[in-house]
């Protein structure tokens, strides 16, 4: 069809820039950049970084109080490790926000069709958007964790170690003593796999949301009921083995086992393992769907 | 011009979605005061579980993370509908946009504010099927906290006239609901996308709730003006200048960027 209406499509295609893109995978990488940086140009995107610093601020306030009594020197890891492991923190407004960055992936203003045309391939198309969004949750983390890392690093030192008053009071970062076997990099590092990952899921489960209803507004409306429905299980108690079904057990850092063999809740591992079903089925499900997709209708 | 805008937020299938959404947040929290009602020992005060105390704890649920969905769900986006779909240049050949935007704003607001007290009204007259109409003043086995000070900016009603008492929630609700549909149609007047009209209302509610909590003004949470009971202590002063706020926030930017909205129809 392609051809057909286009008979000098197949051969070269000249984009601004004057690269030539004869190659699928010189096509694919073009579509991304520009959707990449579409998005990314949104003035919505700075929401992040003010979010991340007026939190890590109220964050940090209240850690030099906490040092003010005497307890001992806080460091950066503690600040870092309270903005990102609070379970609120997440479910109130670091998902939502990210929800709200990109349930619009899948509307292009009738743009769609002709990025179709130049891609050449629904397939394509559909695993462009997977990658553009697996870019766009990168970004998102960097927006969230720069900002608290600079005002860290302005107000308390960096140390390898655990400070004094995590160890005294654990619960006020949100995790089991069992965490304390790491080193708090890598505990971090954890932390930043589980939302890195959890954001993908969701964001996957939005894009296809948008494409199965053909309206963003459905799948902001599917990402904000899956995170409500973590909010709710971190609130009642589910009987096991089910309440491992909900997000909160594998979004959040502090609801894992962390080698404790009596300990209710999932491994990191598990909790990975959870995710990576999640991206697998939502791959399928929006690569299946997006063969079926009507790019020229909207809404 | 009324009449049409009044007929295009109330009889649309966006008015009803947003009713089915309270409708399904309500009929959780009833459902979960209704799983404590059924285990009444035979030694329970008469009025243990009663219609007053049923609508108190339902709205205290869930419904309190959706309210400005529900808000902005029937109208708030139809500005930035009207404006993109050219439906806009149509109606400005009958009229004149000055009404265009006053039939909008009321029908906006009386809609947003209908959608959240609306349902809390019909869950009144469910609980007052369901439950005893009475009240249980026994402190020691209160399922809701009957001091005032408990009970939000009309917590004294509660003791003396409970029925003022759930229509002055109902009031808040509505108030509540037009100051949030207000501020999606102040988006509405920014932005053509309709997503971001009804979304962004939400994420705000949701963020300053968040960093409010966090700063330790808990009784300047949004969430206390449809919830009140939620932290002890919350007066009028805390619900009613932030509903305020919002709405007459939303309204300057309604009315300011209006012209930009008409030139770009």
């Amino acid at each position: 069809m392609t051809r057909f209406m286009f008979p000098d499509f197949q051969r070269q295609t000249r984009m601004p820039g004057h690269e030539i893109l004869s190659t699928p995978a010189m096509r694919l990488r073009r579509f991304v950049q520009v959707d990449v940086a579409a998005r990314l140009r949104e003035r919505r995107w700075l929401l992040p970084l003010l979010v991340a610093s007026v939190i890590a601020l109220i964050f940090r306030n209240n850690l030099h109080g906490a040092t003010s009594q005497g307890i001992g020197q806080a460091n950066s890891w503690d600040l870092l490790l309270r903005v990102f492991a609070n379970p609120y923190g997440i479910f109130y407004c670091f998902t939502p926000l990210y929800l709200y960055l990109v349930s619009d992936l899948q509307s292009e203003s009738g743009f769609a069709e002709s990025l179709l045309l130049r891609v050449q391939s629904r397939s394509r198309w559909w695993f462009g958007k997977v990658i553009t969004l697996s870019l766009l949750v990168c970004a998102y983390l960097l927006l969230l964790i720069g900002p608290v890392v600079a005002i860290a690093t302005f107000s308390l030192p960096w140390e390898h170690t655990w400070s004094l008053p995590t160890l005294s009071e654990p619960i006020k970062l949100s995790l089991p003593p069992g965490v304390f076997a790491y080193t708090p990099a890598s505990a971090f590092g954890w932390l930043v796999c589980l939302l890195a990952m959890g954001w993908l899921s969701l964001g996957l489960l939005v894009l296809v949301g948008s494409q199965i209803f053909r309206d963003e507004k459905w799948g902001f409306g599917i990402g904000m009921l899956i995170n409500l429905s973590g909010v709710i299980a971190l609130h009642s108690q589910i009987a096991a083995p089910y309440d491992w079904l909900f997000i909160n057990y594998h979004i959040i850092l502090g609801t894992h086992a962390f080698g404790d063999a009596q300990s209710p809740y999932p491994s990191l591992a598990a909790s990975c393992l959870y995710w990576a079903t999640w991206i697998g089925v939502l791959l399928m499900v929006g690569w299946q769907s997006s063969k079926r997709r009507d790019f020229l209708r909207k809404g | 011009m009324f009449r049409t805008e009044f007929y295009r937020a109330f009889c649309s299938r966006s008015f009803l979605l947003a009713l089915l959404i309270a409708g399904a947040a309500l009929a959780f929290g009833l459902n979960d005061y209704g799983m404590y009602a059924g285990s009444i020992p035979d030694s329970a005060p008469q009025f243990l579980f009663n219609a007053y105390d049923a609508v108190v704890r339902t709205q205290n649920t869930i419904i309190a993370l959706f309210i400005p969905i529900i808000a902005v769900l029937p109208f708030a986006d139809s500005l930035a509908l009207d404006r993109s779909s050219g439906y806009l240049r149509s109606v400005l050949m009958r009229t004149s946009y000055k009404q265009y935007l006053s039939a909008k704003l009321f029908a906006c607001t009386l809609s947003g504010g209908l959608a959240v007290a609306g349902p809390i009204i019909i869950l009144f007259g469910i609980t007052n099927l369901l439950y005893p109409r009475g009240l249980n003043l026994n402190e020691a086995t209160q399922i809701v906290i009957s001091a005032p000070e408990a009970l939000g900016p009309f917590g004294t009603l509660y003791r003396t006239t409970p029925d003022l008492y759930i229509m002055a929630l109902v009031f808040t609700c509505f108030i509540g609901g037009a100051s949030y549909a207000l501020l999606g149609l102040a988006v509405a007047t920014i932005t053509d996308n309709r997503y971001l009209v009804l979304a962004t209302p939400l994420l705000l509610y949701h963020l300053a709730s968040y960093t409010i909590a966090n700063l330790g003004f808990s009784r300047w949470l949004p969430y206390s003006a449809f919830a009140p009971q939620v932290v002890i202590g919350v007066t009028w002063v805390h619900v009613f200048p932030t509903l305020a706020a919002i709405a007459l926030g939303s309204l300057a930017v309604f009315i300011g960027l209006a012209p930009r909205a008409k030139a770009q129809a």
